[in-house]
C-alpha cells in the first residue's frame, strides 16, 4: 500500500507557513479523504486541514505548535487506494459549504430577539432552510441549551455568540466570575488571538510613534449621506476617506525600511473588528477605488464574517493602514497603536453633536468625530500627520468627493 | 337585510344616483331598450328616459371621449363598456385623456367620469371577452380602480365613485351579476381605498380580488375544518390600495397567498407581493410570498379548460396547506 504525504496546504495567496494548532487524529487512526485531521492557523485565521487520501495515519511529522513551511509534509497517510486514478474518476460528493445560514425572515427575527445563533439551529425546511418553527423549537427547549447566548441584557450584541457570555449582564458576570487564580482566560482560540496580538504589539512598541488628533466636522457629510451617498454607513465613509489619504500621501501610505520609506502601489485598509474571540483586522483592498455602495456592502460582509469566524486567510493580508472605531462603545477619543509595517493607524471616537463657538460669538451644535492619526515617526513627521487630517477634513466638507 | 343580485344592486345604485343628482346619466352599448348585455340596466330606460339612459354606437373610444367631455362640462357620466376587454378600443381616452387632463391643465378641470366594465372568465365567452385587465388600469396614475366582489360593495363603491371628482373605473365581474347576496336595506356609505377583512384568521393571509374573494372565503372554511386559520382580505379598490391592512395582516400571520383571476405575469398581485416585501412585514415572513393567479394563457373556450385556467377553491386550499404545513 502506498504512503501518501500530507503537506502543509497553501490557504491564501500570501501564506508562506502555518502553525499546527492541534492534531485531531493520532498515529494509527483510520481516516477518509476529506476528514479533518488537523487545525492550522495563519494570519490569525484557523483553517482545517483535510486528509487527501483514505487510509491510516502512518506518521505525524510535526507536533502541535510547530511552524511548517507551505508544501512541506506534516504527516504520512498509508493509503488503501491501490489505484489513485480511482480517486480522480469518482468525484467526491461533498457540497461546497454555503457562505451563510439560510433562514426564513421570521426565523431570523425570532432568533435575533431570543439571542439564538442561527448557525446552531437545525434546519428542517426543504433545501436546508431554517423555518420559524425550527427556531421556536429551540426557544421552547429549556434555556440551558448552549445555543442560547442569552445576551439580551448584555451591552454589546456583537458578543452575542461568545460561549463565555452568560445570561447575566456583563458587569454581573464579571463579579460572579468563577475563574481560579492563574487559570487561563478564554477558550483556546481567543488565547491564540491574544498571543498573536501580543507579538504584533510588542513589535509595534519598538517603533517611535505619535498621534495627532483633530475633530472632524461632519455636518456637510451628514446632509449628503442620506441622498447623494446612498445612506452608506459612517465607517464606510471613514474607511474611504482614510484610503484616499493613504493614496495621496506616499509617506503615510508607505512602509519604513532601513533604506527609507518604500511606497505601496495599493491601499489596504485593515478594519479592526471586535469578535467573540478577540480583535481581528480583515483587510479591504483599494477601498478608495470601489463604488461606495459596494464598499459599504463589502464592509458589512467582512465584519459579519469576522464575527462569525468565517474569514478567509487571504482577507487578513495586504494592509497598508488600520482603522479602529470605538465610538459605538461610547469612547470619545483614543489613540490606536501601529501594526508594523503600516505607517499609520486611524482611531475613531463617537460621532456626536458638540457645542462650538462660531466666529461671531454665537453657539452652534456641530456634528463631529474626534479622530486620531497615529504615525510611524521614522516614516513621517507631525506636520505630515496634520496635513493628512486636514485632507480628511476637506473630504468631509465636500462629501461628493467620497462617492466617486 | 334583503336578498338581491349583484346586477340588481348596481341598477339600484345607478337609479339612486340619478334620482338624487340630475347630472348623473348613463351611456353604453345596448344599455337602453335592450336593458344591458347582462341585464344590469333592465327597465332603467322606462324610469329615466332615453336622454339619461343613452344607447351608443359600437365605438368605445367615442363613447368614453363623450364621457370625458361631459364630465369636464360638469356632468356626472357613467359609461358602460360591455366587456372590459373592449377598453382596449378606448384606451387613449381612458389613459391619456380622462386620467391626465386634470394635470395637463394645471388643475383647472376635473374629470368626474365613472366607467363600468365587466371582466373575468367563466361564462364561455372565450379569449376576447374573458380577460381580467385590472393591472392595466392600476398602472395609470390619475385613475382609480375598483373591483367589487359582492352586491353591497358593487352598489356602495359605485356611489362612492360617482362622488369622486376624478375618473374611476369599476371592474365588475360577469359571473357575479346573477349571484344573490344579503344586502343591507340601506346601502352603507363607502370610501375608495379601504379594504375589507372578509374573514379574520391567524395562520395565513389570503388577499383576493373580484370573483376570487368568495372562492377564498370558501377555501378558508374548508381549511378551518383542518385547523388552519385563514384571514381573507378583499382590497375592494386596488388603486388606491389599502396597503396598511395587508401589511398588518401579514405581520400577524407571517404568510401571504395572493389570489387573482388575471394572468400571473405582470399582474396586480405581483404589486401586492412587492408591497409586502418592501414593508416591515418582511421580517415577519415565515414563508415565501405566494401568488396564485390565472395561467399565462388566453382564456380557453372549452369549459373544462376555462375553469382550469384560473384559481378555483381547491387550488387555494392546496396552496394554503403548503404554505402553512411546509413552513
Amino acid at each position: 500500500m502506498p504512503s501518501v504525504p500530507l503537506n502543509m496546504p497553501k490557504m491564501s495567496m500570501t501564506m508562506e507557513e502555518g502553525t499546527i494548532v492541534e492534531w485531531q487524529v493520532a498515529e494509527g487512526d483510520a481516516v477518509a479523504s476529506g476528514d479533518v485531521v488537523a487545525i492550522v492557523t495563519t494570519d490569525k485565521v484557523d483553517m482545517e486541514v483535510e486528509a487527501t487520501a483514505t487510509g491510516t495515519v502512518e506518521k505525524i511529522l510535526h507536533a502541535s505548535g510547530a511552524i511548517v513551511p507551505v508544501g512541506d509534509p506534516i504527516a504520512v497517510i498509508e493509503s488503501e487506494q491501490e489505484d489513485l486514478l480511482g480517486d480522480i474518476l469518482s468525484p467526491t460528493p461533498t457540497a461546497p459549504p454555503l457562505g451563510r445560514v439560510i433562514a426564513a425572515p421570521l426565523a431570523r427575527k425570532l432568533a435575533k430577539e431570543a439571542g439564538i445563533d442561527l448557525a446552531a439551529v437545525t434546519p428542517t425546511g426543504s433545501g436546508g432552510i431554517i423555518r420559524a418553527r425550527d427556531v421556536r423549537d429551540v426557544i421552547d427547549q429549556d434555556s440551558r441549551t448552549d445555543v442560547r447566548a442569552g445576551s439580551t441584557a448584555g451591552i454589546d450584541p456583537r458578543v452575542a455568540n461568545a460561549p463565555t457570555v452568560t445570561s447575566a449582564p456583563a458587569a454581573t458576570a464579571a463579579m460572579t466570575s468563577s475563574l481560579t487564580d492563574g487559570e487561563l482566560v478564554g477558550d483556546a482560540r481567543s488565547r491564540r488571538l491574544r498571543v498573536s496580538t501580543a507579538a504584533v504589539m510588542s513589535a509595534s512598541a519598538a517603533i517611535p510613534q505619535f498621534t495627532v488628533e483633530r475633530r472632524l466636522e461632519l455636518d456637510a457629510t451628514a446632509r449628503a449621506r442620506r441622498a447623494a451617498l446612498n445612506g452608506v454607513g459612517w465607517t464606510t465613509l471613514m474607511v474611504r476617506a482614510y484610503a484616499m489619504m493613504l493614496r495621496h500621501f506616499p509617506l503615510l501610505g508607505g512602509s519604513f525600511t532601513a533604506e527609507g520609506v518604500r511606497a505601496h502601489d495599493r491601499v489596504g485598509v485593515a478594519l479592526a473588528v471586535d469578535t467573540p474571540a478577540g480583535l481581528l483586522a480583515p483587510v479591504l483592498r483599494d477601498p478608495d477605488q470601489q463604488p461606495i455602495r459596494e464598499l459599504d456592502a463589502a464592509i458589512r460582509q467582512l465584519a459579519a464574517d469576522a464575527r462569525a469566524g468565517a474569514l478567509r486567510p487571504d482577507s487578513m493580508a495586504g494592509a497598508t493602514g488600520t482603522v479602529s472605531n470605538l465610538g459605538g462603545l461610547g469612547v470619545r477619543r483614543f489613540n490606536a497603536l501601529l501594526t508594523p509595517p503600516q505607517a499609520t493607524a486611524l482611531s475613531l471616537g463617537s460621532i456626536a453633536h458638540r457645542v462650538e463657538v462660531a466666529p461671531d460669538g454665537t453657539f452652534t451644535a456641530v456634528l463631529g468625530c474626534d479622530v486620531g492619526l497615529t504615525v510611524d515617526h521614522r516614516a513621517a513627521d507631525g506636520a505630515d500627520g496634520a496635513r493628512g487630517l486636514q485632507f480628511l477634513q476637506e473630504l468631509f466638507l465636500d462629501p461628493l468627493m467620497l462617492s466617486v | 337585510m334583503r336578498e338581491m343580485t349583484y346586477a340588481e344592486a348596481i341598477r339600484e345604485a345607478m337609479a339612486t344616483a340619478m334620482s338624487k343628482d340630475d347630472r348623473v346619466f348613463l351611456m353604453g352599448e345596448d344599455v337602453g331598450r335592450y336593458g344591458g348585455a347582462f341585464g344590469v340596466q333592465n327597465d332603467l330606460i322606462d324610469r329615466f328616459g332615453p336622454e339619461r339612459i343613452r344607447d351608443t354606437t359600437i365605438s368605445e373610444l367615442g363613447t368614453v371621449g363623450m364621457g370625458v367631455g361631459a364630465a369636464i362640462c360638469g356632468m356626472r357620466p357613467i359609461v358602460e363598456i360591455q366587456f372590459s376587454d373592449f377598453t382596449a378600443q378606448a384606451m387613449d381616452q381612458i389613459a391619456n385623456q380622462a386620467a391626465k387632463l386634470h394635470f395637463m391643465v394645471g388643475g383647472q378641470a376635473h374629470v368626474p367620469l365613472v366607467i363600468r366594465a365587466p371582466g373575468g372568465s367563466g361564462t364561455g365567452a372565450a379569449a376576447q371577452h374573458s380577460q381580467s385587465l385590472e393591472a392595466w388600469f392600476a398602472h395609470i396614475p390619475g385613475l382609480k380602480v375598483v373591483m367589487p366582489s359582492n352586491a353591497t360593495d358593487a352598489a356602495a363603491l359605485l356611489l362612492a365613485a360617482l362622488e369622486d371628482p376624478n375618473p374611476v373605473i369599476v371592474l365588475e365581474h360577469k359571473l357575479l351579476y346573477k349571484r344573490t347576496f344579503q344586502v343591507p336595506d340601506e346601502i352603507p356609505p363607502a370610501m375608495l381605498g379601504v379594504g375589507h377583512i372578509e374573514r379574520p384568521g391567524t395562520d395565513l393571509t389570503v388577499v383576493a380580488t373580484g370573483v376570487e374573494v368568495s372562492r377564498a372565503v370558501e377555501a378558508a372554511e374548508v381549511l378551518a375544518g383542518e385547523g388552519i386559520s385563514v384571514e381573507v382580505i378583499d382590497p375592494r379598490t386596488i388603486r388606491p390600495l389599502d396597503k396598511a391592512m395587508i401589511i398588518d395582516s401579514v405581520k400577524k400571520t407571517g404568510r401571504a397567498l395572493l389570489v387573482q383571476e388575471a394572468v400571473l405575469t405582470g399582474g396586480f398581485m405581483s404589486e401586492v407581493a412587492a408591497v409586502i416585501a418592501e414593508s416591515d412585514a418582511f421580517a415577519y415572513l415565515a414563508a415565501p410570498v405566494k401568488r396564485l393567479c390565472g395561467l399565462d394563457i388566453p382564456i380557453p373556450y372549452n369549459p373544462n379548460l376555462e375553469k382550469a385556467a384560473v384559481p378555483q377553491v381547491e387550488d387555494i386550499v392546496r396552496d394554503a396547506r403548503i404554505l402553512v404545513e411546509e413552513w
